[in-house]
Order: C-alpha cells, then sequence, then structure tokens
C-alpha cells in the first residue's frame, strides 16, 4: 500500500481528533468529579452546622431543665422546710393566754420564719431575674453580682467599665444574655478553676465592645475545642450567637483562662429598632 | 461495513433522541425543544443526502443550509439557557454568521467544495458557549447528573470540539483511503456518542418534572 500526501494529512488529523476528543473528555470528568465534590463539601458542612445547631440546642434545653431543677429545689429545700416548720410549730402551739411567756416565744418564732421564708423567696427571684439588670442596667447588675461574691470572701473580682454610654443602650434582652455569660463564666471560675482573682474589663474599640474576663485559676485543662463542647461553654455560645456576639479564648500563655467576647454596637442598634 | 455503519446506523441512531423527545415532548422546556428540531432537522437533512446521492447529485449545497440551520438552532438554545442579557447580542451573531454562510455559499467555496470556513468557525462558537455553560454552573448546588442538560451540553462539547478539527479538513477527504475511513468512523462514532447523551438529557426532562394530580 502506497502512502500518499493526503494519507499524511489524514493520519495528522486522526490524531488530532483523538487528541481533542481525549482533551473534551477529561476536561468533562474534571468538572464532573469537581461540581460533585464542591456538593459533597457544601453537604457536609452544612450537616456539620445543623449538628453544631442541635448541639446548642440540646445545651438550651439541659440548661433549662437545670435550671427548672434548682428552682425546685431551692423551693423545696428552703421555703417548703420552712414551711412544714412553721406548720408544726402552729400544731403544737397550746396556748394558756395571752400573757403566757411561750406565746410571745411563738409570735417571735412565726415572725422569724416568715421572714427568712420571705428572704428565700426573693433570693429565688432574684437569681431568676435580677432587678438591677431591669432597672439599672448591665454594668451595675454584674457589679452588683460581683460584689456578693466578693463579700462570700470566695474570689476577688475586679471590674472596669469604659463603655458605660453604650452599655446602658443595650436593650433588656442583650443586657440579659451578656449577664448570664459572665454569671456562667464566674460560676466556673469558682466551682472549677481554684482561682482566688478574677476581672472583668468593658471598653469600646471601633463599632465593637470588648468583653475581657479571665482569672488567676488552673486554666484550660482540655484543648479549646473539648472545651466548647462542655454544657457552660455552649450555653455561653447558644447566648451570644442569639445577640450577634462572638468569642475568642484566650490563649493560655499565664496561669488561668481568658476569654474575650465582641458585641457589635450594629447589632444592638438592629435589635433595638426591631 | 464501514459503508452501513456511516450511512445507516448513525444516522438511524439520531431516532433515539428524536423518540425519546417526542415521549416527552411536553416537558420539555424550550431550549431542548429547539434541540429536538435541529435533530430532526439533521436526520431529514440525512435522507436528503442520501436519496440525492443514490441519484448522483451533488450534496455539496445541503450542507451549506445545514451550517446555517446548525448554528441557528444551537445558538437560539444557548440564548435560552443564558441569561437574558445576552439574547440580543446571540441574535446578533446568527444574523452575521448567516450572512457570512450565504457570501461563502455564493461567491467563495460554491462548486463542489465543502464548507470548511463556515462550519468550522460554527463549531468553534458552541464549543465556546459549552465551555461558557461549563463555567458557568461550575459551582451549582446540584449534583452533575441531576442537570438534564449537563447532557446535552456534554454532547454538544464532545462533538463540536471533535468536528471542529473534521469541518477544517473536509476537504483533505474527498479521495477515498483507509485513513479518511478511519476518520469518518472516529466522526461517526462521537456523532452516535452526542444523539446517546441527548436521549439521557430528554429523558431526565421528565423525571424532573412533578405532576400535580387532579382532584
Amino acid at each position: 500500500m502506497q502512502i500518499t500526501n493526503n494519507d499524511n494529512t489524514a493520519v495528522l488529523i486522526i490524531l488530532a481528533m483523538v487528541g481533542v476528543f481525549i482533551l473534551v473528555s477529561a476536561f468533562i470528568i474534571y468538572s464532573v468529579r469537581n461540581q460533585n465534590r464542591l456538593l459533597r463539601q457544601r453537604q457536609e458542612f452544612q450537616q456539620a452546622q445543623i449538628a453544631h445547631q442541635k448541639e446548642l440546642l440540646r445545651a438550651t434545653i439541659e440548661m433549662q431543665e437545670a435550671e427548672r431543677k434548682r428552682i425546685g429545689q431551692d423551693l423545696h429545700d428552703d421555703v417548703g422546710t420552712t414551711i412544714s416548720g412553721l406548720r408544726l410549730l402552729i400544731e403544737m402551739f397550746k396556748p394558756t393566754g395571752p400573757e403566757d411567756e411561750s406565746f410571745k416565744e411563738f409570735t417571735h418564732s412565726s415572725k422569724s420564719i416568715i421572714d427568712k421564708i420571705v428572704k428565700d423567696v426573693r433570693n429565688i427571684s432574684h437569681n431568676l431575674s435580677p432587678t438591677t439588670l431591669r432597672y439599672y442596667g448591665l454594668a451595675s447588675a454584674i457589679m452588683e453580682h460581683c460584689g456578693i461574691i466578693n463579700q462570700s470572701g470566695k474570689l476577688a473580682i475586679t471590674f472596669e467599665n469604659e463603655a458605660e454610654q453604650e452599655l446602658s443602650a443595650f436593650d433588656i434582652n442583650t443586657a440579659t444574655a451578656l449577664y448570664r455569660v459572665f454569671e456562667e463564666l464566674l460560676n466556673n471560675t469558682i466551682k472549677h478553676s481554684g482561682a482566688s482573682r478574677a476581672s472583668i474589663s468593658i471598653k469600646k474599640e471601633g463599632d465593637d465592645i470588648l468583653f475581657n474576663y479571665s482569672d488567676n485559676g488552673k486554666g484550660l485543662l482540655v484543648s479549646p475545642e473539648a472545651f466548647k463542647k462542655g454544657m457552660g461553654m455552649q450555653n455561653i455560645e447558644s447566648r451570644l450567637l442569639n445577640i450577634n456576639a462572638t468569642y475568642v479564648i484566650l490563649p493560655d500563655e499565664s496561669k488561668g483562662f481568658g476569654i474575650e467576647i465582641t458585641y457589635p454596637i450594629l447589632a444592638a442598634k438592629v435589635a433595638a429598632n426591631g | 461495513m464501514f459503508d452501513f455503519y456511516a450511512t445507516y446506523i448513525v444516522p438511524a441512531s439520531g431516532l433515539i433522541p428524536i423518540f425519546i423527545g417526542l415521549k416527552n415532548y411536553r416537558f420539555l422546556p424550550s431550549a431542548f425543544r429547539i434541540l429536538l428540531g435541529f435533530i430532526i432537522f439533521g436526520s431529514v437533512i440525512n435522507l436528503v443526502a442520501l436519496v440525492m446521492l443514490a441519484y448522483n447529485y451533488y450534496t455539496v449545497s445541503i450542507l451549506h443550509l445545514y451550517a446555517m440551520v446548525e448554528f441557528t438552532c444551537l445558538t437560539l438554545l444557548f440564548s435560552r439557557i443564558f441569561e437574558k442579557k445576552w439574547q440580543i447580542p446571540m441574535y446578533i451573531l446568527i444574523f452575521l454568521f448567516d450572512a457570512f454562510c450565504i457570501i461563502n455559499y455564493l461567491f467563495i467555496q460554491n462548486k463542489i467544495e465543502f464548507n470548511t470556513y463556515t462550519r468550522p468557525i460554527g463549531a468553534f462558537v458552541v464549543v465556546v458557549f459549552c465551555m461558557c455553560y461549563i463555567i458557568k454552573n461550575g459551582n451549582e448546588e446540584k449534583k452533575w447528573t441531576d442537570d438534564n442538560f449537563n447532557w446535552i451540553n456534554t454532547g454538544l462539547l464532545m462533538y463540536y470540539a471533535v468536528g471542529f478539527v473534521v469541518f477544517i479538513s473536509f476537504n483533505f477527504f474527498l479521495k477515498r483511503s483507509i485513513f479518511t475511513d478511519i476518520v469518518w468512523t472516529f466522526h461517526d462514532t462521537v456523532l452516535l456518542i452526542e444523539y446517546i447523551l441527548f436521549a439521557i438529557g430528554f429523558s431526565k426532562c421528565r423525571s424532573q418534572t412533578t405532576t400535580i394530580p387532579r382532584s
């Protein structure tokens, strides 16, 4: 068989056709794989987000349950027991006359028990919804809470506030969320850290308000990732998420635990405007 | 064997997407209907060419007409797929290309030559459209196989990318040899793959339509 110039051209054309076909097929396979990979990544990301939301929801529900349990326990242990004691006292009392010495004692005891009940109920009510927060704002409520802890001698807390004006503009929901966060942080410090000192500082930086919290306790004994999965931290995270605030656990350079919460003022304005 | 494959099997395979397309016609979006019309037109042209060959007529003039209709249909198809702002530029492109085809037929490649100036340009533009679609839809949040136009686009991209090389070199294949047979077999096989991909695209249209039952 004689190969002509035309045949040579045909061979080149065949090669070009095969080459183009392979290139196009490779390009299509690549784009299919790429699109499917992107889809898989997005699905994984969405699933992780859903799982995280579920975790937060679970933490919120658990927290509510814990709160109910605590209220129930407080009512049972303090108010319930005291009222039972009062009932027993009334039942046992057999007066002989108004001038009876034991009648005076009975009156006195009854009054002190009633006073104790009033005090207990006030304490429970205060824990449920701090009055100071409602009437005097976030800074006063934190200060009051710190004062109570300082008085107990369990922890010495220093409080610095350089954003008084911005804090007073917070709506009640934001203020309550931030108050609960600090309450939880202080609670964690008292319960787990073994710290003797803690400090809270609030300042304005650009369009944000920075809340810094630190103590001189044991610090994180687990990784920040594992720490974030704890119920207390999830409670904090879900509260901060609700008010569009973010947080960073500060690196454990010196002894102790530290967290920085950033609250965008714009979010406060949006929340305030509904 | 080659003649049977190239003359009967491959043109007849065009009936597969036509059959599926007509079966699912009421579910087809306008772009798919244009494509179905084009496939029917191509099959009719094939049939006419076969008859003309049987009576020893030149079929080249049919190819000039075919190139015009092919480009018009495929550009109209993509004008329905891309954003609306591209429609007017695409209509202008159709007008310019068709004008070029007429000039080419009347004054340049007007006798027994294949239209090697116009058809490769048409194929190149279609390849560009296909690539644009892939780039545009690369970040879509759905499975590649679930988008029925992906199948059509892949068929078009494969055929017109390979076709570009064939259309340029049409006039080299006027004399038959074993090598030209290989070229045409390869070309016809890619055309067969294109028809199968069109058929898959048409069949997917039905599964993506939700029918609300009458109460």
